[in-house]
């Protein structure tokens, strides 16, 4: 795959931030992401809703409870969430992907782990989209999401420990990942001041 | 002496009706149901196939009578799909009967969601509820009403008898507390529209089910708060 699959977002009046925090929404935005995903590869899924409601609500409460103050972080803030988000997804789980097409490579990421890919897609998606309404920033994934190299050391990692979700979704979207704590957002924010910006990497 | 004018008949409390009505319709149901459950496999001999037939079609029509006579009843009244009141203004003309019909077909809803086939709630239980929860409460907050409710709706046992569906799996613990705070919680969330609500209410009560096996009006009044803007 060269180019990510979009995710036509359902209609809101409210700001993309506001209506991800709703259940129904974001339920609404994950069916939306798996059946786009299918209707391109010929993947099937299954999805879980009650784990997907539990997965919500321990996100919803872990992103209220590091909530910035300074308006001046809201952008390190979004990055952050939606990195939390994606490690709560592999962490629980909520997909089950049915038997490949007959065409599928497993070559391609999607095909290689369809659940992971799912659920980093609908995260990078979602991210994209409420940044460029809220700062109107466009946003690409870096190179490392179309390698089969950076996915199989992906799906090694979070089988190991969830919590390497995030340094790879930062590496996916071109941010410092941090590694060592990445669920504690002054942690990650402390460190990304600190550092110099650099080519991320996937070392581990 | 002159003669006065007759007193107006006093306003018709229809939610006694209504739950007389609906649990005919439901004890038919159930006893269709046990029907046919108890009877033997295989072909029954000739007369005793009549018997049967016979017992079901009309605990059937009784059933599907009762029914009929409930829900003319309850759009006579209340005109049907009513919401329900502002719950920090309990004063208003009403309240206790519109909460009542609201709250009998939230909670049907939320029981669905749970796996329930079919349920029995009692929308007088419901309006006792809402006359011993926001007596005495003016001016406190909706949360710290809905609060209340929750433990005055279990109390008064609003929620009669369920039947699960048998390949359902085995019926969530606790499922009256899960549907009575999903009911409470998608009314706080959105009082026009809380029917639509009640799936996701439903499956936010799930997640939150070890915490609400405990909880008291204060952390339950927290947890409204905290979870009515993410329904």
């Amino acid at each position: 795959m060269s180019e990510p699959i979009e995710l036509h977002l359902p209609a809101t009046a409210e700001p993309l931030r506001v209506a991800i925090r709703r259940l129904r929404w974001f339920r609404e935005a994950f069916a939306r992401q798996i059946a786009e995903l299918s209707a391109d590869t010929g993947l099937t899924f299954t999805v879980d809703d009650r784990a997907l409601a539990r997965i919500f609500v321990d996100w919803l409460r872990e992103v209220e409870a590091q909530k910035p103050a300074n308006a001046g972080e809201r952008r390190a803030y979004f990055d952050f969430v939606s990195a939390l988000m994606l490690r709560n997804l592999l962490r629980e789980m909520p997909l089950k992907a049915g038997p490949l097409p007959d065409s599928a490579d497993t070559g391609r990421a999607e095909f290689f782990w369809p659940e992971g890919f799912a659920c980093t897609l609908f995260c990078l998606n979602v991210r994209a989209a409420v940044i460029e309404q809220e700062f109107d920033a466009e946003s690409q994934p870096t190179p490392e999401f179309f390698s089969l190299r950076q996915w199989w050391s992906f799906r090694e990692n979070v089988r190991e420990n969830a919590d390497a979700a995030m340094g790879f979704f930062d590496v996916f979207t071109g941010n410092n990942p941090e590694w060592q704590m990445p669920d504690s957002f002054r942690r990650r924010l402390d460190r990304a001041l600190s550092a110099p910006p650099a080519r991320p990497t996937l070392g581990r | 002496m002159p003669n006065r004018p007759p007193l107006p008949p006093p306003p018709l409390d229809p939610a006694p009706l209504k739950d007389m009505a609906r649990l005919l319709h439901f004890a038919a149901r159930q006893g269709g149901r046990s029907l046919r459950r108890g009877l033997p496999p295989g072909a029954l001999p000739e007369p005793a196939v009549r018997l049967a037939d016979a017992a079901l079609a009309s605990a059937e029509r009784l059933g599907e009578e009762a029914r009929r006579g409930a829900s003319a009843l309850g759009r006579a009244v209340m005109g049907g799909g009513e919401s329900p009141p502002p719950l920090s203004h309990p004063e208003e003309a009403a309240a206790a009967a519109r909460f009542a019909a609201a709250a009998h077909d939230g909670l049907r809803i939320a029981l669905a969601r749970l796996g329930a086939e079919s349920c029995l709630v009692s929308e007088a239980a419901a309006q006792s509820a809402w006359r011993q929860a926001t007596q005495g409460r003016a001016g406190q907050s909706d949360s710290a009403i809905a609060a209340a409710l929750f433990e005055a709706l279990l109390a008064v046992q609003a929620v009669r008898e369920t039947v699960w569906a048998e390949e359902g799996g085995p019926p969530p613990v606790g499922a009256s507390r899960l549907a009575v705070f999903a009911t409470l919680l998608a009314m706080l969330a959105e009082p026009a529209g809380f029917r639509d609500l009640i799936p996701a209410a439903t499956d936010i009560a799930l997640a939150l089910r070890d915490e609400l096996a405990a909880a008291r009006p204060a952390a339950l009044q927290a947890m409204f708060d905290e979870f009515r803007a993410h329904v």
